[in-house]
């Protein structure tokens, strides 16, 4: 009954990237986009740019994870990752030191390696570097998180208040862009790097969002920065995703008997 | 309500006149017609997003039956069905309700001048339900042409009328579930004062239907539908997952063709249940017999009840039809 796999190996489409070094090159990105806001807030622009690679390291995090056979728990982890990060995040712009958005990034990083430590160790889960993921998987939600709740908060006018009413939707945005990628690909043929220019691209349709968002929230100049580089990178990364697929599908036809 | 001022949002009306529990004590009705109609609202509204959510996520074969359509060439069943995997509908519902509701509740205090407090609701909650949904087709598309690609060693080709014949449809269908969700949580705000801001509301919400149409409504698509040639309810063991039915009366079965087949039970079915969720939890706004203890007190209510009435229809079953037989 079962078939054996007897099409072609699928078509290498780039070299595979640890997590852990995603992950440096986005908390070195992701630190000077928080920067670049707090000095300038009018270069938003680099900073949309610089916190695409967050969501890259936290998608990567998760295909490490579940490829060790979770499956289901796939939404479960990210949930639970997205959760800590945005908690974090949210929580570190109540401290009023220079820094305290790095703050909120270290505490995510902890608190996702105890959760994974008690997840391996207590559950028994026994997932090998489970604790290092899940912190990569927080620390990367609470970089996206800092950033945008930055923005959301950045106008003096605004009641800190007023960015509890965004929050629930950072959370969830965040937790899709990052649980997504791998799910989405899943199967025999699925690969890192198509992966990964996947998540680039929900990274650019989720900034698009909250550059939708920011609307109500920052000053015009500001939300036309986000909209525009997102919408240009969200079309430039939907190409790249789509000449992959190109590139690796058995077959595609406008229609037809299969 | 969130009120506009000088163009710059506040709302500090989330956070004062907000007496939602009743100080005084004593059985009293809240019975003010404003009250039972916003329940009545709320409720049938809650029945039609149920049906809505169950047939977007039976037209792209989310959630349970995603795991058959997904396993189906693995095991030499090449197949017409659009393969959409957003993570779960859980998590997948939580994100386009809260989506639609904060565009609707952002752009509402743009309107509120304009149109006036109920228009400008209904206005807002469809440009956000329209927000929301593009956002869906997106993800959609992007999961059905990764999963394929990733299907190239079992031959599965991509066929582009695969994507495009469903994907108005479950545009229209996710649309209209967003919309009803949005507008519930307006509701729930508004009217049945609830504490909480409209999108925490609307992601409860929608998480909360996102398990009901995965736990109540996929039984009758994904073991069902899917499994027409097996004996209904004999369940889906190891050897016969991903030995799904892909021919139809005539051609091939297809993603559109299976809300057809839906919207006869598993779409009201998951409708009814929600809907006498939000129904029976908003009834706690009527009573006032025990101070804020009220709408715990009804709950416990509420559950020994159902649970009365559940066990009731189970004895009468095995009366009817006798007691679980082994094959």
């Amino acid at each position: 009954m079962s078939a054996q796999p007897t099409g072609q190996p699928a078509a290498n489409s780039g070299k595979y990237t640890t997590t852990v070094s995603l992950f440096l090159i986005a908390i070195v990105c992701s630190t000077v986009a928080i920067m670049i806001f707090k000095v300038t807030p009018h270069a938003v622009i680099l900073s949309t740019i610089l916190i695409w690679p967050a969501f890259a390291s936290g998608a990567s995090a998760v295909k490490d994870i579940s490829s060790y056979g979770i499956g289901t728990g796939v939404a479960s982890i990210g949930m639970l990752g997205a959760g800590v990060g945005t908690i974090s995040a949210f929580s570190s712009i109540f401290i009023d030191i220079p820094f305290s958005a790095l703050i909120g990034i270290i505490a995510a990083f902890v608190i996702g390696f105890v959760t994974g430590l008690c997840a391996n160790k207590i559950i028994k889960m026994k997932i090998p570097r489970m604790e290092l993921k899940i912190a990569i998987m927080s620390a990367s939600a609470a970089m996206i998180a800092t950033l945008f709740v930055s923005i959301f908060s950045n106008n003096i006018d605004m009641l800190l208040t007023d960015v509890y009413i965004v929050l629930p939707l950072i959370f969830i945005a965040t937790a899709l862009a990052i649980i997504h990628p791998y799910n989405g690909s899943m199967g025999a043929g699925e690969n890192q790097p198509r992966t990964l220019k996947l998540a680039f691209a929900e990274a650019s349709l989720t900034t698009l969002l909250f550059g939708l968002i920011s609307l109500a929230y920052t000053d015009i100049i500001t939300s036309i920065e986000i909209l525009l580089v997102s919408g240009l990178g969200f079309v430039i990364f939907t190409t790249i995703f789509l000449r992959a697929i190109n590139a690796e599908i058995y077959k595609l036809e406008w229609s037809g008997v299969v | 309500m969130l009120i506009s001022r000088n163009g710059k949002l506040t709302s500090h009306h989330y956070y004062t006149n907000r007496n939602v529990y009743r100080v005084h004590a004593g059985f009293n009705l809240h019975m003010e017609p404003i009250t039972i109609f916003a329940v009545a609202l709320a409720g049938a509204l809650a029945i039609l997003a149920g049906i809505f959510e169950d047939l977007e996520s039976d037209t792209g074969s989310q959630s349970n039956p995603n795991s058959q359509v997904q396993l189906a060439p693995q095991i030499g069943h090449l197949h017409r069905y659009f393969n959409k995997a957003i993570s779960g509908e859980p998590p997948a519902y939580g994100f386009w309700s809260a989506t639609g509701a904060t565009v609707a509740v952002l752009l509402q205090t743009r309107f509120l001048s304009g149109f006036g407090e109920m228009h400008s609701v209904i206005l807002a909650s469809i440009f956000g339900a329209l927000v929301a949904a593009s956002i869906l087709s997106f993800y959609a598309i992007f999961a059905h042409i990764s999963r394929t690609a990733s299907m190239r060693p079992f031959k599965q080709p991509l066929q582009l009328d695969v994507i495009l014949s469903p994907l108005p449809l479950f545009f229209a269908y996710g649309f209209l579930a967003v919309l009803c969700i949005t507008l519930i949580s307006f509701i729930t705000n508004m009217v049945l004062l609830n504490p909480f801001p409209v999108p925490l509301i609307a992601l409860l919400f929608g998480i909360t239907l996102g398990t009901i149409g995965s736990s109540t409504g996929d039984i009758h698509y994904g073991s069902e539908r899917l499994y027409q040639t097996f004996i209904f309810g004999s369940g889906i063991p190891i050897s016969k997952q991903g030995d799904i039915d892909v021919k139809a009366e005539y051609g091939f079965r297809n993603s559109i063709d299976t809300p057809y087949f839906t919207s006869r039970f598993g779409g009201p079915v998951t409708g009814l249940c929600f809907g006498a969720i939000v129904f029976l939890d908003n009834w706690s706004r009527l009573f006032n017999f025990a101070g804020k203890w009220t709408p715990i007190l009804l709950g416990i209510i509420i559950i020994i009840l159902l649970f009365i009435i559940n066990l009731s229809i189970e004895i009468y079953t095995r009366n009817r039809f006798n007691e679980f037989t082994k094959e």
